[in-house]
């Protein structure tokens, strides 16, 4: 009798610790966000026309964007005649709000719902040590981010200085992640956040001693790039900027230079723009530091500012919009047809061709949408498959 | 470990060392005073659990300074019982796998070793071998990076208090004896636990002593 309880108990025991020994598989998890940008735009004459620009999420390893939609709220979008896109370089586009009939002293709001598809993941594999020498033979594409520029001076000596006190800051200095932490701790906790005279640019953040989260991240890029390690900032919305860096054997990993941790979840924030040498030039020359190109296009008598009170709201700020759970190969290829289809629709938007020509696109786009809203994953991938299919045609691909 | 316990903690192991000392000096007359100084060669050993290229330190030249006091218990044992100011000085010259160099790390120790003393004459001269732990509480550290013009006091993440142990033989000669002794770290230097880092104390020290 006893026997065959133990037995029992041993087989009970046995299939739970089973269970225990299955890892979380955080790849199957897809996540829907839902960001609503809002900015605001106040001519000082009677304009008939004027375009704004702004950034969009880009597609990276673990997001997607897979849809717009101007805002349907009263306030928003009354003077919006519709959105386009400008290619900047690559990937990369800006979204273009165009307003029209704009009274002067009047201000006109811009509301754009932007909705990202999300892995969620963390950086749980991410190695627990790194060695500085792993970082000598760095490729071509990499050493660019190990670079100076004008917005970040990674060679200032002053910079060069503080990233040495940092890495002596703990007896660990030969492991890069503890140093990456020492680092984005200076950023978070030492340097005040505070708005001020003088810029964002790495320099003129640490001689000041305070920054926005847009100094600290050119700071925290700054005082890696000094210890030879590459990083790059990232602009994240909603306007938020952040550090990420290169981990040998592993990848990208982002920091958050602002709130003073190493590494950042993955998922936290949607990235609208990766900041190459270029873009920290422009910044460190025309736009005192800020890695960004958003702002009104052309010389016009009017001023821009963001909306944070209407967009920090944290109910529409970034809300989870559906969560995916399921078939992992399904999920994947759910991915990788977004991706191409995001791909698609900006060259679609930079073709020129008018809403009537894109209408069956936009049709099977929506439907696409749809399906992701109510978590209908095959569906999904079927309308991505048509959506594809005729923006390859509409682009004569 | 506080600060106020360290010095209450020195406070008492001096008075304890002397008071003891005198007592039993007016008990078995045998009981020595002594002055000693010296040079030492410390360096910091690191180890770490993972497979990691580590820092390289080399031993720089430093110094002690203190008394003692011996107790002697049988016709060749004694005990022995220091207070020593003691320096510990090491260069950092490789960092991953690059030359480093002019960064020193200082290490400023009140040092209370306790040996047993073993002498056998030989030879016209008086030898003797001792062994024994070595408390040594830290008093100040200092990193210094002369290139880059960095000065950090204290180190971040030392341990105040290092436990070692010590032996070493030298001769007596008169009222002179010269000893040359090697601690073995045995405490954790690094206090920063989630890293994982080890690093301890080894070196070597040469002492000259007066006997009073």
């Amino acid at each position: 009798m006893y026997k065959s309880k133990l037995i029992i108990f041993l087989i009970i025991l046995l299939l739970f610790s089973f269970t225990l020994s299955i890892p979380a598989q955080e790849d199957e998890k897809l996540q829907m966000n839902l960001i609503t940008m809002v900015y605001s735009v106040t001519a000082y004459e009677d304009l008939n026309e004027l375009n704004f620009l702004t950034h969009i999420p880009i597609i990276t390893e673990d997001s997607i964007p897979v849809y717009l939609k101007l805002s349907e709220e009263s306030k928003f979008n009354s003077n919006v005649s519709g959105f386009n896109f400008k290619n900047i370089k690559g990937d990369k586009n800006l979204l273009r709000f165009t307003l029209k009939n704009c009274v002067k002293d009047i201000k006109n709001y811009m509301a754009i719902e932007i909705y990202t598809l999300k892995k969620v993941s963390s950086y749980s594999d991410m190695p627990k040590t790194v060695s500085f020498e792993s970082y000598y033979n760095l490729k071509e594409d990499l050493k660019q981010y190990t670079q100076p520029s004008l917005a970040i001076q990674s060679e200032a000596p002053e910079v060069k200085k503080k990233a040495y006190e940092l890495l002596y800051e703990s007896w660990a200095m030969c492991n890069v992640v503890e140093v990456l932490k020492q680092i984005m701790s200076y950023t978070g906790y030492v340097i005040e956040f505070k708005t001020g005279p003088g810029g964002q640019t790495a320099l003129a953040s640490l001689n000041r001693g305070y920054a926005v989260c847009t100094g600290k991240a050119n700071l925290a890029v700054a005082l890696c790039r000094a210890l030879g390690i590459p990083a790059r900032v990232l602009h994240v919305l909603a306007s938020h900027f952040i550090a990420q860096v290169w981990l040998p054997n592993y990848g990208w990993v982002r920091g958050e230079s602002t709130d003073g941790f190493f590494p950042e979840k993955k998922h936290r924030w949607t990235v609208a723009w990766i900041a190459d040498l270029d873009d920290e030039n422009y910044a460190g020359q025309n736009r005192e530091g800020v890695i960004a190109y958003l702002g009104l296009e052309g010389n016009v008598n009017a001023q821009w500012s963001m909306e944070y009170e209407e967009i920090a709201q944290p109910d529409r700020w970034i809300e989870v919009f559906a969560s995916i759970e399921g078939n992992t190969s399904l999920n994947n290829t759910l991915f990788e047809k977004g991706a191409e289809l995001w791909r698609l629709f900006c060259r679609l938007k930079n073709s020129g061709l008018g809403d009537v020509q894109l209408a069956t696109f936009y049709g099977y786009q929506q439907l696409y949408f749809d399906s992701l809203v109510s978590k209908d994953i095959q569906s999904a991938v079927n309308f991505a498959d048509l959506a594809i299919m005729e923006a390859k045609s509409l682009l004569n691909l | 470990m506080g600060e106020m316990t360290v010095r209450k903690f020195k406070i008492f192991f001096i008075v304890f060392i002397l008071a003891s000392a005198s007592l039993y000096a007016q008990v078995r007359k045998e009981v020595e005073f002594f002055a000693m100084g010296g040079l030492n060669f410390y360096n910091l050993k690191f180890s770490y659990q993972e497979a990691l290229s580590l820092p390289r330190h080399e031993a720089e030249l430093a110094h002690s300074l203190g008394g003692g006091v011996r107790f002697y218990l049988f016709d060749k044992f004694s005990l022995e019982a220091d207070v020593l100011y003691k320096t510990k000085k090491s260069e950092l010259v490789e960092f991953s796998g690059l030359n480093w160099g002019d960064t020193f790390y200082t290490l400023r120790y009140f040092s209370f070793p306790v040996l047993v003393h073993y002498s056998f004459p030989s030879l016209g001269f008086n030898f003797f071998a001792n062994f024994g732990l070595e408390i040594n509480i830290l008093r100040n550290s200092q990193l210094e990076d002369k290139k880059n013009e960095i000065t950090k006091n204290p180190i971040p993440y030392t341990s105040p208090a290092d436990f070692q142990l010590v032996g070493g033989c030298g001769i007596r000669y008169k009222p002179f004896s010269f000893e040359l002794r090697y601690g073995f770290g045995l405490s954790n230097l690094n206090t920063e636990t989630k890293n994982r880092l080890v690093i301890k104390n080894r070196g070597f020290e040469l002492f000259i002593a007066y006997h009073f």
